[in-house]
């Protein structure tokens, strides 16, 4: 049980900073919008 | 690409949320209540890209609905010219605008744009031609289907590429999203931008370093590898979000990278890199000309074809030429020595990794024509001399 909760916590903070970073990227160039494709 | 578009995520979650909300309305009207809003949404997202893609898409599907019709409904007499002449008819057409995408023609109304995800659109539009000729499923699929299936957000520029009958045995159903479901989605969505947007910009930088200046043979096996790596990351990212996106609609969109690296022969390996491309020129190229009896020479040769065809495919030039016959030749020689598929449990971990290594590295080198611009694949050849 106790493993069970430290493997979704740790999950769920891996995906958090994964979503993190793509918004530093997308912000972090300076523009929301990606120009052309 | 239009992935990178933060507003693009966005809008595509919003529309996720709605067909989740219409998925609890069962039965004929909710499901063409769901449909109806899909293609809605499917156009206007287009038009808010690209009035003039969206005119495009819309006389595109309108046209090919009337060749599908057509097939489905000539007499057995004409139905193969029916088939065949739908298919020259739509190979040709990407075949022109392609001449005026590279200045060979001239028209105010062309527009780069109106190749977005064609390549991809022409492969799933003959499959409906298939499905046309071969099932003749009943009822007949209609316009708002048909359109559904080749204008499809999450899949539109870059794939996976479906199937008609598997898009549509989806559509039609009666589904109720879950919680797993949405839990799935979101963290394959997550995963796909994070490698698309974070990995391979990190990565794109680096290589744009080593491309710069003139190479040693470890800087340019260096960025041969490091381009693999990156063309991996690009492109099962951007499978990873059609997925997902995919999965919070309802629409079960295949698999496209089924762990690549540890492939033991190249023919296994693309059967596992950017599988449904390869799966759909199994089934509709390579299975057209194959018989019982094929002998080894003929699957051999089949394979050197098929592979300049999908060179072709991914454009016209003499990188992706030579990028196919790099590949064709490496795989008719497979067929010719009997070494396709290497069983993994009747073979020892060493060899088995040696030769998932081996297959990495010819296929890392078959990158430098893929990267579809000569000074750079030059620059990288030159390198291989300076020791």
């Amino acid at each position: 049980m106790g493993g069970k909760l430290i493997r979704a916590a740790v999950e769920f903070i891996v995906y958090l900073l994964m979503l993190l970073c793509v918004t530093a990227f997308f912000t972090g160039h300076g523009t929301f919008i990606y120009e052309g494709f | 690409m239009w992935y990178l578009n933060a507003y693009t995520i966005l809008s595509l979650l919003g529309m996720a949320v709605l067909l989740s909300v219409l998925g609890l309305w069962k039965g004929r009207t909710g499901r063409f209540a769901r449909k109806t809003v899909l293609l809605l949404f499917s156009v206007g997202f287009i038009a808010v890209y690209s009035a003039k893609l969206a005119v495009f898409s819309v006389l595109y599907v309108a046209l090919n609905y009337a060749l599908y019709r057509l097939i489905l409904g000539v007499s057995d007499r004409w139905k193969k010219t029916a088939f065949v002449f739908a298919i020259a008819a739509n190979i040709a057409a990407l075949f022109v605008l392609r001449l005026f995408a590279d200045g060979t023609f001239e028209s105010e109304w062309f527009a780069p744009v109106l190749l977005l995800g064609l390549v991809y659109t022409l492969l799933k539009v003959i499959n409906s031609f298939f499905h046309a000729y071969y099932v003749a499923e009943k009822p007949a699929p209609g316009l708002i289907e048909y359109a559904c299936y080749l204008l499809f957000i999450p899949t539109f520029t870059s794939g996976p590429i479906m199937r008609f009958h598997e898009f549509l045995r989806d559509l039609r159903a009666d589904k109720t999203i879950t919680i797993e479901m949405v839990t799935d989605g979101v963290k394959r969505i997550i995963r796909g931008l994070f490698k698309k947007v974070v990995l391979v910009s990190l990565m794109m930088d680096g290589y744009q370093r080593l491309t710069e200046g003139d190479m040693t043979a470890a800087e340019s096996a260096g960025t041969l590898l490091l381009y693999y790596v990156l063309l991996y990351f690009d492109f099962s990212g951007y499978s990873d979000i059609a997925i997902g996106f995919g999965r919070l609609m309802g629409i079960d969109v295949p698999e496209n990278f089924k762990k690549p690296f540890s492939s033991p022969t190249l023919t296994q390996f693309w059967r596992n890199w950017h599988a449904t491309l390869g799966d759909w020129f199994r089934e509709h190229v390579f299975q057209m000309f194959a018989t019982k009896s094929q002998s080894r020479l003929i699957a051999a040769f089949m394979a050197l074809f098929v592979m300049v065809l999908v060179g072709l495919w991914h454009g016209i030039g003499i990188l992706f030429i030579l990028w196919g016959v790099y590949h064709g030749i490496l795989l008719a020689l497979e067929n010719l020595l009997r070494q396709t598929t290497v069983n993994k449990r009747k073979t020892s971990k060493l060899q088995f990794w040696t030769r998932c290594a081996i297959v990495n590295l010819f296929v890392a080198f078959g990158t430098i024509f893929f990267s579809a611009n000569t000074d750079v694949a030059e620059k990288i050849l030159r390198g291989f001399g300076h020791w």
